[in-house]
């Protein structure tokens, strides 16, 4: 569980937050930040009615875990250009030009709409994207609205980030495991950087563990903070973590490092996969991943013998071309070395026993098969979509209880990709509707032309945000979303843990802002379908979800800072593991059956191209921001005011840029314009793009850029043809891709 | 099961009971928990001084940011 103590940790100098005296004027509340993924337990104080104030939790569970993205949020949801009313296009899309209208007329219009297209096109011609840890009370329903409408094709940003981890992690041993920091003794980093601004309870737990003798090995192209830390380092190739994993295999096999008991009893395919690792012997993994072969072995000794061992999510084998692969890798070493679901390793914590969750509120069960068969993308990468999760059924409900397991939401998802492209009018059939919910569409996914030339193609699209974003700008209704402290919460990290949290309600929202629960409850009204979505409020749903407790939610927040069921190991023991063979599956036979080789496998980047003679990683997450959001925040913005590119020195000399000139970064799609600095923590040859830039201040509609985005945004450098995707996930290669750097010969923008 | 994973599998039982009492507001064992936790989770954690130090908003100043804008940025 997250934030289970581990026992004898090193009693360090305690530092208490400096609190506030108390003042009877402030009440608090105990919340869940939202302003990441990541949801810390922290504390709200309100004065007045407002909530004036995030500190860290007075529970010794949570102390510490906030950042000053949870610090700053208070101004941030106070931004004077926040939108508060239903707004509708009155011009041309893009133009810029709104009215403002009632959330009833916007509803009735909005229903009507969809109905129009769903009567033309058919209910798939309604696509939706989510990013549910802003949206926060989605919970599933859009998934419930739209099973019960007809429609497969939703997306989200989580196909390429820690959804479709967990749909292949379920490949090989039938769930997604969580790490358990605090029993462990080896944390391997592929990339991910927790830091004091970002990932916070992970950045701790990492501390903690470490403060207690736990090794930590990070493998990052850059020297970033945690490589710095680590007791070994490996400055890996971008974009090679596949190839590591099989050095790091080929060590373990041949050196007889691996369970062997664990091996015999609880796998299938070992044979074959050993023979696979045989073509990776470390001399040729050494050049695949630019590392000393002596350095890539003694990590996989120290993974394989100093363990309980974790290698925890990360985003950045999340987004390569051996995507499937590397991730399967991941699984697989966890597996070989006998640290899957047991203390100190990675924990297959199942479903909660009490509280319903958000798998059975989204309904699956209710599509049909034929409407299933058109989710896009399914044919050519199925990996996350209901075709490729189908064989997982049978055993989901046998060891787990349900037949639809929607781990991280990213189980049974459409390809974004192929959903844009239907949208755009290139798919098998049209899009021509399409809801964008606390989610950036423009910024989020690969290949911003198609993004446009989608969302310009559709008949109705309907956003629900805090600010203008560059999607909303093309919006035919831009809806008004609350806030984390201004609405209850119920957080299972989106299915990935049994453990739940409560987060209270610490203010009314401002103007006519609405959750993401009332959206979906409106919205199935409007579809005439008012019972798909029968619960009054949200705090009756949340009554519904917790009535096995006993409790309702009010009580349920006011006792708990979290919830968890039974904590059991090695439960694979009784049940077997949700496979088809009931064994992890080293060579899967889901993605055999799907076509694809049941092996891991490395392929390689296409030849170099001597126009894009660098290589860039884009998707990079800044401290100060969460993915496209904050900008508008001025505190943030202060200390970090424009969109860097880091480049070493030697990159910097070698084209002739120094550091502060601003730039354009261009690749075979489009290009972007950002401020250098150059970092001595930077590889020669590695350009390191930051994720998400827009500038809210400036000037908004398609003519004026859509508030910079595209000048700024770095998902119009991102490609996504066949050389740039994932082959099962259909996901794209955001670590590795080639560019180059051209001289501005104009001031800054 | 070997002794070392015994006693691992002990500390980790241990520990999970003591976080699942400790975060619960109920009754004296929860309490005590919340204590033994307090006493084994002390740790020196390097936040930022901006978060460490933060006071919070004044609420007028809140209000008058939200009605007007105040940051120059407008």
């Amino acid at each position: 569980m997250p934030g289970s103590p581990f026992l004898a940790p090193a009693i360090r100098l305690f530092k208490r937050l400096e609190r506030k005296p108390a003042d009877p004027d402030t009440s608090t509340r105990k919340v869940l930040c939202g302003s990441c993924d990541i949801a810390c337990s922290v504390v709200a104080e309100v004065r007045r009615g407002r909530v004036t104030r995030i500190r860290s939790s007075d529970n010794p569970l949570f102390k510490d875990n906030i950042c000053i993205k949870g610090v700053v949020a208070p101004k941030g949801f106070a931004h004077p250009d926040r939108i508060l009313y239903p707004m509708k296009r009155v011009g041309e899309r893009g133009s810029g030009q709104w009215t403002r209208v009632s959330w009833d007329e916007a509803m009735g219009e909005i229903g009507e709409r969809l109905k129009r297209v769903i009567a033309g096109h058919g209910p798939e011609a309604w696509a939706v994207s989510t990013s549910q840890w802003n949206t926060g009370t989605d919970h599933g329903l859009g998934r419930r609205v739209m099973n019960h409408v007809g429609s497969p094709n939703w997306i989200s940003g989580v196909a390429l980030c820690a959804g479709n981890t967990a749909a292949i992690n379920r490949m090989s041993y039938g769930w997604y495991p969580w790490p358990d920091y605090d029993n462990t003794r080896c944390i391997v980093l592929f990339g991910h950087n927790p830091k004091r601004d970002s990932w916070v309870p992970i950045h701790n737990a990492i501390e903690r563990a470490r403060a207690r003798g736990a090794r930590l090995i990070v493998l990052d192209p850059r020297r970033s903070e945690k490589a710095e830390l680590a007791d070994l380092w490996l400055p890996l190739k971008v974009g090679s973590d596949a190839a590591m994993c099989f050095g790091w295999l080929k060590v373990i096999f041949d050196e007889g490092l691996y369970d062997r008991r664990f091996v015999a009893d609880w796998t299938v395919g070992f044979d074959a996969l050993r023979a696979r690792v045989d073509e990776f012997p470390l001399d040729r993994v050494a050049q695949l991943t630019g590392c000393r072969e002596e350095d890539i072995a003694r990590a996989a000794r120290m993974y394989a013998t100093q363990g309980p061992s974790i290698i925890p999510w990360t985003p950045i084998t999340d987004q390569q071309r051996n995507s499937t692969s590397a991730i399967r890798l991941q699984t697989i070493l966890r597996a070989v070395c006998g640290y899957v679901d047991v203390p100190g390793g990675e924990a297959l914590q199942g479903f909660h026993p009490s509280i319903v969750p958000e798998s059975d509120i989204e309904m699956h069960e209710v599509l049909s098969e034929a409407q299933k068969a058109k989710q896009l993308g399914s044919d050519r990468h199925p990996a996350f979509t209901y075709r490729g999760q189908a064989a997982l059924g049978e055993p989901m409900k046998r060891v787990w209880g349900r037949t639809y397991a929607n781990q991280v939401t990213g189980c049974y998802m459409a390809n974004p990709t192929a959903t844009f492209r239907a949208m755009a009018g290139d798919g098998p059939y049209p899009v021509k509707a399409f809801f964008a919910l606390g989610n950036n569409t423009l910024l989020s996914y690969a290949n911003m032309p198609l993004i446009l030339k989608a969302m310009l193609n559709q008949d109705l699209i309907v956003v629900q945000e805090h600010m203008m974003t560059p999607t909303a700008q093309l919006a035919d209704f831009v809806l008004p979303g609350d806030a984390w402290t201004e609405r209850p919460w119920l957080w299972d990290a989106y299915g990935w843990l049994s453990v739940y949290r409560p987060s209270q309600q610490a203010m009314e929202p401002p103007g006519e802002c609405r959750s993401t629960f009332e959206f979906w409850k409106l919205t199935a009204a409007a579809l005439d379908m008012p019972e798909v979505v029968p619960w009054a409020s949200l705090n009756e749903f949340y009554d519904w979800r917790l009535a096995k407790l006993g409790i309702g939610f009010d009580e349920f927040a006011a006792t708990y800072e979290l919830h968890a069921g039974k904590r059991e190991w090695k439960k694979y023991l009784t049940t077997g593991f949700a496979t088809p063979s009931g064994k992890v599956e080293l060579e899967s036979s889901v993605l055999r059956d799907l076509g694809f080789d049941p092996l891991p496998y490395f392929r390689e980047d296409p030849a170099p191209d001597p126009d894009y003679p660098l290589t860039m990683f884009t998707g990079v997450r800044e401290g100060e921001y969460f993915q496209t959001g904050g900008r508008h925040i001025p505190e943030m913005r202060e200390r970090k005011p424009e969109p860097n590119l880091f480049v070493s020195a030697g990159t910097a000399a070698a084209t002739q840029i120094v550091d502060g000139e601003w730039v354009h970064v261009e690749t075979m799609l489009g290009r972007v314009t950002m401020q250098v600095k150059v970092q001595d923590s930077m590889p020669d040859g590695l350009v390191r793009v930051p994720h998400g830039w827009w500038k809210p201040e400036t000037a908004q509609g398609l003519v004026e850029g859509l508030s910079s985005a595209l000048v700024h945004a770095d998902s119009m450098l991102c490609r996504d043809d066949d050389d740039y995707l994932d082959r099962e996930q259909g996901i794209p290669h955001l670590k590795g891709a080639p560019c180059r750097i051209v001289k501005l010969t104009a001031d800054a923008p | 099961m070997n002794r070392g994973e015994w006693q691992r599998r002990a500390m980790a039982a241990l520990g999970y009971w003591l976080a699942r009492r400790g975060s619960r507001q109920g009754n004296v064992i929860d309490r005590l928990a919340c204590r033994v936790l307090e006493r084994l989770l002390r740790f020196d954690f390097d936040l930022e001084d901006r978060v460490r130090h933060d006071r919070g908003y004044d609420p007028d100043e809140l209000e008058r940011y939200q009605r007007a804008g105040s940051d120059g940025r407008k």
